[in-house]
């Protein structure tokens, strides 16, 4: 899983962050690095789509919430490679 | 790195910046800046610039990037200036083998010290002399000389030496031509002459500039081609599974409601967009065509000493131009490949000789036009030769000598033509005047 998309919004998932806490909590959870840039067209792309919405903040560091729209959509998703990754391993051991 | 960094996040577009700049500095002072945040940072920048780009910006950019490609590449590539000289072998007598002489001067083991006196002579190749060993040096001169047999009867042969000075390309030429007539005659023969001496070329040979210009266009196409469609994907890919959003602007914040139309609706709506284009296309693909292939006309001057008359001119100029006499021509050179009926070559061919009488009956001049204004030189030269061969065998013989050598052509012919960088900003102008009028057309319907 390395869609910046997916693991911005998994990352929200439990709770509001800011771009830098987004980048540790996913590199923690993945291993992956996000950088600024990338991190940033993922997180343009998700308002756009009504994923993802700003919180009021007085700190120049702007956090992130997920919308109902966005909880359903990484609902879906991750049920969706769930279901990927169960049939897969359930073959591997039936290799 | 920081202030790079800082630099780089300018690079986003304006509309995006307005919104979400002051929020993506507070980021990048929080992360390491090394080099990889450097490079993210500005790929993610140019991606949002392309994917906010409307058309003709496209179209502009990739523009000045295919004009940039050719533009280095020509002055990236150093002129190479090729002087030739051909040198007349008078009838074979038995034990004369010319090639003995031309090998003792360039290809045997003696030949290295006569090319090495001529390269500290003459300070050739002073960068790869710094550098490399002699002895690669004179093998990098042996590549730049060539000797060609202008006929299978070795009656005359042809000396050229390319190098990255036209004047030092003249002088060389012309002292490997002395070398090899001092040659002959220290092995005892007397057959040859200089036919026609080393020339000054005014014009390189290379870089092939319509080649380089080519390149230069190709990258244009595959930069338009390629970012035009990677921007189409983008934006289809981000709007699929929510709410569609439009190409051509980041919006300010929350979802936008347009809708994005289906590929045959795309193709419809930029019919306009389409149809110049390919306008464009085709016009400086004609321009390139016409501006890549021109005609060059090369002349040679024949002296005809005093004693010939009208009659026996006419009799040589019919000689010249006999199919005996154009047909190892023909053959030498691959000259007129497109053409595949035989008659209809020698038509052509005789269409693109001039001989005409100069200055009463004192000399004859004597014109080639060919595309490759290399081939129109060597095909002149081998005509005015014929013209001395036939002069000998002709009853009674008519002296000729040459006066004045087949030139290598300058200017195309006819030669109105304009330059090639005129034709390419040409090219670019029109495709700027016509990205400009689409996307005036493209905005009226919006706007009501």
């Amino acid at each position: 899983m390395s869609d910046p998309s997916l693991l911005v919004l998994s990352s929200l998932a439990d709770g509001d962050k800011h771009g830098y806490a987004m980048m540790e909590d996913i590199e923690r959870f993945s291993g992956l690095r996000l950088g600024p840039g990338t991190l940033y067209g993922a997180i343009t792309r998700l308002e756009q789509r009504g994923w993802i919405r700003p919180v009021s903040s007085d700190d120049r560091r702007q956090p992130y919430t997920l919308t109902s729209a966005g909880r359903e959509y990484l609902k879906d998703q991750l049920e969706n490679l769930e279901r990927v990754v169960k049939a897969g391993l359930r073959r591997l051991r039936h290799a | 790195m920081s202030r790079l960094i800082h630099l780089f996040a300018w690079l986003y577009p304006r509309s995006w910046r307005a919104r979400y700049g002051a929020e993506f500095s507070a980021l990048l002072e929080d992360v390491r800046p090394d080099g990889r945040t450097a490079v993210n940072v500005l790929t993610g920048a140019l991606a949002m610039q392309v994917r906010s780009w409307k058309s003709w910006k496209i179209f502009a950019a990739s523009a000045v990037f295919g004009a940039v490609v050719a533009t280095g590449l020509l002055s990236a590539i150093p002129n190479t200036y090729i002087s030739s000289a051909v040198v007349k072998i008078g009838r074979p007598v038995s034990g004369y083998n010319p090639i003995d002489v031309i090998n003792s001067v360039l290809v045997n083991e003696e030949s290295r010290a006569k090319l090495t006196g001529i390269i500290t002579k003459y300070n050739l190749y002073l960068n790869q002399r710094s550098r490399r060993p002699l002895d690669d040096v004179i093998d990098q001169m042996k590549r730049d000389i060539r000797v060609r047999l202008l006929d299978a009867n070795i009656t005359a042969i042809r000396l050229e030496f390319s190098y990255t000075d036209p004047g030092v390309a003249q002088q060389v030429t012309s002292e490997i031509t002395s070398q090899l007539l001092a040659e002959n005659l220290r092995q005892g023969h007397t057959l040859l002459e200089i036919l026609d001496g080393a020339n000054l070329p005014k014009v390189p040979a290379y870089p092939n500039r319509p080649l380089l210009i080519g390149v230069g266009g190709m990258c244009f196409l595959l930069m338009w081609g390629g970012l035009s469609a990677w921007r189409s994907v983008s934006v289809r890919r981000f709007a699929a599974g929510g709410p569609p959003i439009s190409s051509g602007e980041i919006p300010s914040g929350g979802p936008v409601a347009l809708s994005l139309p289906s590929f045959p609706e795309h193709l419809r709506r930029n019919a306009w967009k389409i149809l110049i284009s390919l306008a464009l296309l085709i016009s400086v693909a004609v321009l390139t065509f016409k501006v890549a292939n021109p005609s060059y006309e090369s002349k040679a001057v024949v002296k005809i000493l005093p004693g010939a008359n009208a009659d026996s001119i006419a009799s040589l100029t019919q000689s010249v131009e006999s199919r005996a006499s154009l047909a190892p021509i023909i053959a030498e050179y691959n000259l007129y490949l497109s053409e595949y009926h035989p008659e209809k070559v020698f038509e052509k061919m005789k269409e693109h000789i001039r001989i005409e009488p100069l200055g009463g009956n004192s000399a004859v001049g004597i014109r080639f036009t060919y595309p490759d204004r290399h081939i129109a030189q060597k095909v002149t030269q081998a005509l005015a030769l014929q013209m001395v061969e036939a002069s000998a065998a002709s009853d009674p013989p008519v002296e000729l000598s040459v006066l004045d050598p087949a030139s290598l052509p300058e200017n195309w012919f006819p030669p109105v033509e304009p330059d090639y960088s005129v034709g390419l900003l040409f090219g670019l102008l029109l495709g700027v005047i016509g990205s400009v009028t689409v996307a005036l057309f493209r905005r009226r319907p919006n706007l009501g």
